[in-house]
């Protein structure tokens, strides 16, 4: 028990011998003991003391209340159509993604170079036509083959001119076909 | 409607908790009816007498109660967990300034009793308000709660938030004070 509430209940002369010592550290007298008394009453008398409540707030707080349902409800609603709008797009473009699959197989795609061409070669019974580009293979010589021909050049144009010239069937040949 | 709120009239707080969290109007309504005077009281008295602010403070504790009923913790008392959220609203006005200022307004001009018949009597309340009035926070809110709102330790605690065995030692030296500042009204008799 605590020492307010044995002051609450009991008056100074009632009190037991263990409630005493409970008491004593707060009062040693029986005036001191009325005094807290007296002042635990007025305390407990003071809640009537205190204005009623304007009824405006609750009616303020049931608005609120219904506001923020409607607001609840709300949010489902479009979270609701979000969900459907989403699900609509996902299947349009899921739809949009197979025609174009489709489409590829069937319609020949245009034929911007013109060096395109249909690759007859590779072409085997039973399968399929293919398209692949054809380039012409153009090999360039590279720098190191230019400059060693230039400098083999006159070496070589010399033994072939001693080879014509000793070869007189040859050197008959080129003639008559110049 | 009407007997819905019937049930809900027998229901403990704890269990209108749920239905409000799922948006039952009438189960707000009925713990507005239980709890609104309670703590618009203890608003009343903790932020200086100020009904206006009392009644803005109620209204943004019911608001807290709606937006936090879904993460009510079952088991604990609807009552302790209202005070606590009061508790620390108070704690956030006094912090202001403006508030501050009232407060040195109202000590200067306490409230007469004048439909009071006893002179004494009348003196003593009066003496008795202006003390708590100038109570610190913590000690006001421990008065009203203890001895106005005569709850127990162990709520006090709960709402407070400190051991059981600080709120008794707290109590003691209060009550201690008290005494020591209305010592001159110890004759005084009161029925």
């Amino acid at each position: 028990m605590q020492p307010e509430d044995i002051i609450r209940q009991k008056e100074w002369g009632q009190l037991s011998e263990t409630e005493k010592q409970i008491v004593f550290p707060l009062t040693e007298s029986e005036s001191e003991y009325n005094l807290l008394k007296n002042m635990l009453k007025i305390a407990a008398r003071e809640p009537g003391n205190v204005p009623g409540i304007n009824p405006a707030v609750h009616r303020q707080l049931q608005n609120q209340f219904k506001k923020k349902e409607q607001k609840k409800m709300t949010i489902w609603w479009y979270a609701a159509a979000s969900v459907m709008i989403a699900a609509i797009t996902l299947t349009w473009l899921l739809m949009k993604n197979r025609k174009d699959d489709h489409n590829e197989i069937v319609v020949a795609p245009k034929i911007e170079n013109p060096k395109q061409q249909i690759d007859t070669a590779s072409k085997k019974p039973g399968t399929n036509l293919s398209l692949t580009s054809v380039q012409k293979k153009i090999i360039l010589p590279s720098k190191k083959s230019i400059i060693k021909r230039s400098e083999s050049q006159p070496a070589l144009l010399a033994t072939i001119n001693t080879s014509i010239a000793n070869d007189e069937k040859m050197l008959a040949l080129i003639t008559e076909v110049y | 409607m009407a007997l819905r709120s019937i049930s809900y009239q027998n229901m403990p707080d704890e269990e209108l908790m749920p239905s409000i969290a799922e948006g039952s109007a009438a189960a707000f309504d009925e713990l507005y009816h239980r709890y609104a005077q309670k703590m618009f009281s203890y608003f009343f008295r903790m932020l200086w007498k100020n009904k206006e602010q009392a009644e803005d403070q109620t209204q943004e504790l019911f608001l807290k109660l709606v937006s936090h009923a879904g993460s009510f913790e079952r088991g604990r008392a609807v009552s302790t967990w209202m005070y606590s959220i009061a508790h620390n609203m108070c704690k956030n006005e006094y912090r202001k300034e403006e508030v501050k200022a009232k407060y040195k307004i109202m000590k200067k001009q306490p409230e007469p009793f004048p439909g009071e018949k006893n002179i004494d009597l009348g003196r003593f309340k009066e003496a008795v308000s202006n003390c708590t009035n100038e109570l610190e926070e913590e000690k006001r809110s421990l008065f009203i709660l203890r001895f106005q709102e005569q709850l127990t330790v162990p709520d006090i605690s709960r709402i407070l938030n400190i051991p059981e065995g600080t709120v008794k030692s707290r109590l003691f030296y209060l009550l201690k004070e008290m005494k020591e500042k209305l010592k001159q009204f110890e004759t005084i008799h009161i029925t």
